[in-house]
């Protein structure tokens, strides 16, 4: 378990003071994938720093890891609890000058294992990387996706119970971001990882996170589970993360044209339907015009799978009796659909 | 061959042991100042690099100091450091003349210029790496030497071929104070004596040396450049 506590950052530079984080607190449980997502500059990355102390919190602030204080321990003790925090980062931080297997051995240095052991166990962690086959290969060797895969098998080294992710997907292509993430998330299954992942891209949270702090100016401003804080935000900052993420924001553009370019004839509504709910799994859209005797053309959809429940919704024009479309509308209301009339013909 | 030798460069071939002696003097000059500068200027390029501001043992009145005696050093012309460390000299090494008495002007020539070498070649370093080490649980000690010596090898090579040959510069004129070596030869017999042959051979000399000093270091730096 982590538990930070009022955990604040300022920064002295030429006379200006910066807060990174200000008076953040939160709790990180055993065994789950924490997101932190932020736009740049929010105070995430500041934030993982404090974690395994790379970055020292300002007075007050406090670092539990399982129990221990560690901004009271000395540097060896700290030292000592730092190789049991794995991290990894945006530019994976390889040394150029040392092969795949010897970046794996490093973290092993001084842990009393003969150099057979130390090539053993890296092998294994390779392996479990899927890449055994490269071990003698120099990082410059390898595409963006294989450094990443053996900057986790170096933090793996260790056998740390938590691995921190800095931004650990941003240089990387979608298909080797999803590549890293299902490993990520495999890892987090197989050896009980407590993982804290830190980006700004939705995708990332949206896949593997169990929960998630939304961070703006240095401080959280939305914390829960991934799908209620995503399905429901709250805040400015949340929506917009929603939003870049989704074609449904594409309809606002749409109310906006007058109804005719948009081929609806009097009487006809364009409306917005967001699912909010993990049990929006009946068909919705063929229920709702059977029942109420109502046409709807959709015009686009778009469901994301938030932590495996779907999250999103339709848009489209409702066509019929007047009445029928009221019906219909009040019908889905109450199936906890969020429902927006965006244009009325 | 002697005849065409003889023909070539008359008055070589007439001293031939004051070449070698001069050659002889030369090296050991360069082995021993070398390897006192090469040793000294790591550590203090070391000690710079990790009490700058951001680094791994910030320390801003060590780091403060240091950046200025070597600014203060490096702004001496050699020519004046010769004389004017000759009573230092007296102190640390028995003698102001000769081999032996040039050491101590070619060490502090040297070193203000390699430290300075040396903190660029680290400060090419990565910062991610040395927070990478760090999270992995490194100590300050084991940074060094695990990141930013073995990561700036190809560098450190490179700012030691530099330093190498103006070092054989600095020798050269070390000859000044009596201190022997190529340099004093080309100017007792070349320039005082007028024969210009000894001064052309001793370029030669030198440029054999500049040449072994840069592809000793390039076969270094490729084999360590991945």
């Amino acid at each position: 378990m982590i538990r930070l506590r009022n955990i604040s950052k300022t920064y002295h530079r030429g006379g200006q003071t910066i807060k990174a984080v200000s008076n953040v607190s939160l709790d990180i449980n055993d065994g789950e994938i924490f997101g932190v997502i932020g736009f740049s500059g929010a105070g995430k990355s500041t934030l993982v720093r404090n974690i395994n102390l790379l970055e020292r919190p300002d007075e007050g602030g406090v670092v539990e890891v399982n129990g221990q204080d560690l901004t009271k321990l000395s540097a060896r003790e700290l030292r000592k609890t730092r190789s049991t925090i794995g991290m990894i980062f945006q530019q994976f931080n390889l040394m150029p000058s040392r092969t795949v297997i010897e970046n794996v051995i490093y973290p092993l240095a001084g842990k009393g294992l003969s150099r057979k052991e130390q090539e053993n166990k890296a092998i294994a962690l390779l392996q479990k990387v899927d890449l055994a086959q490269r071990a003698h290969a120099y990082p410059s060797e390898l595409s963006g996706g294989q450094k990443q895969r053996v900057a986790i098998a170096r933090a793996l080294a260790t056998n740390p119970k938590i691995l921190l992710c800095d931004e650990a997907t941003s240089a990387l292509d979608p298909t080797t971001t999803h590549e890293i993430l299902e490993l990520i998330k495999k890892l987090n299954e197989e050896l009980h990882l407590t993982i804290v992942v830190i980006t700004h891209e939705m995708a990332v949270v949206k896949d593997i996170c169990h929960r998630v702090a939304v961070m703006e100016h240095g401080r959280v401003v939305e914390l829960g589970d991934t799908f209620s804080v995503f399905a429901n935000p709250k805040e400015e900052v949340t929506r917009n993360f929603v939003k870049a993420a989704s074609n449904l924001s594409k309809a606002d553009l749409l109310a906006k044209l007058p109804p005719e370019q948009l081929g609806m004839k009097p009487g006809e509504k364009l409306v917005r339907l967001s699912y909010l709910d993990k049990t929006v799994s009946e068909p919705l859209i063929s229920s709702v015009s059977q029942k109420f005797s109502i046409i709807m053309n959709i015009l686009f959809a778009d469901v994301e799978l938030v932590t495996g429940s779907p999250i999103g919704g339709t848009c489209g024009i409702f066509s019929g009796e007047k009445q029928n479309i009221e019906n219909a509308l009040q019908w889905l209301r109450d199936k906890n659909v969020k429902v927006e009339v965006l244009l009325n013909a | 061959m002697l005849d065409i030798l003889n023909a070539i460069i008359p008055n070589v071939v007439s001293k031939p042991d004051e070449l070698w002696v001069s050659i002889w003097q030369t090296i050991y000059m360069m082995v021993v100042a070398g390897s006192i500068a090469f040793a000294m200027g790591m550590f203090f390029g070391i000690v710079l690099i990790v009490t700058k501001q951001g680094g791994i043992l910030e320390n801003r009145i060590v780091f403060g100091i240091l950046d200025r005696l070597i600014n203060i050093f490096r702004s001496i012309p050699f020519v004046i450091l010769l004389a004017a460390l000759i009573p230092f000299s007296r102190i640390i090494v028995g003698t102001a003349i000769g081999t032996t008495g040039a050491m101590v002007p070619l060490v502090v020539g040297t070193v203000p210029f390699f430290s300075r070498q040396v903190e660029s070649a680290l400060s090419s370093v990565d910062k991610g790496l040395v927070e990478a080490a760090t999270s992995m649980g490194s100590s300050p000690l084991g940074i060094i030497f695990r990141v930013y010596l073995k990561e700036s090898i190809p560098h450190l090579v490179r700012v030691t071929q530099i330093t190498a040959i103006s070092l054989i510069g600095l020798t050269a004129m070390a000859g000044a104070i009596g201190g022997g070596g190529l340099g004093d030869f080309a100017i007792r017999y070349g320039h005082q004596r007028g024969q210009t042959d000894v001064t052309y051979t001793t370029v030669l000399v030198i440029l054999i040396m500049v040449s072994l000093i840069q592809r000793g270091g390039n076969y270094i730096i490729k084999k360590t450049t991945h």
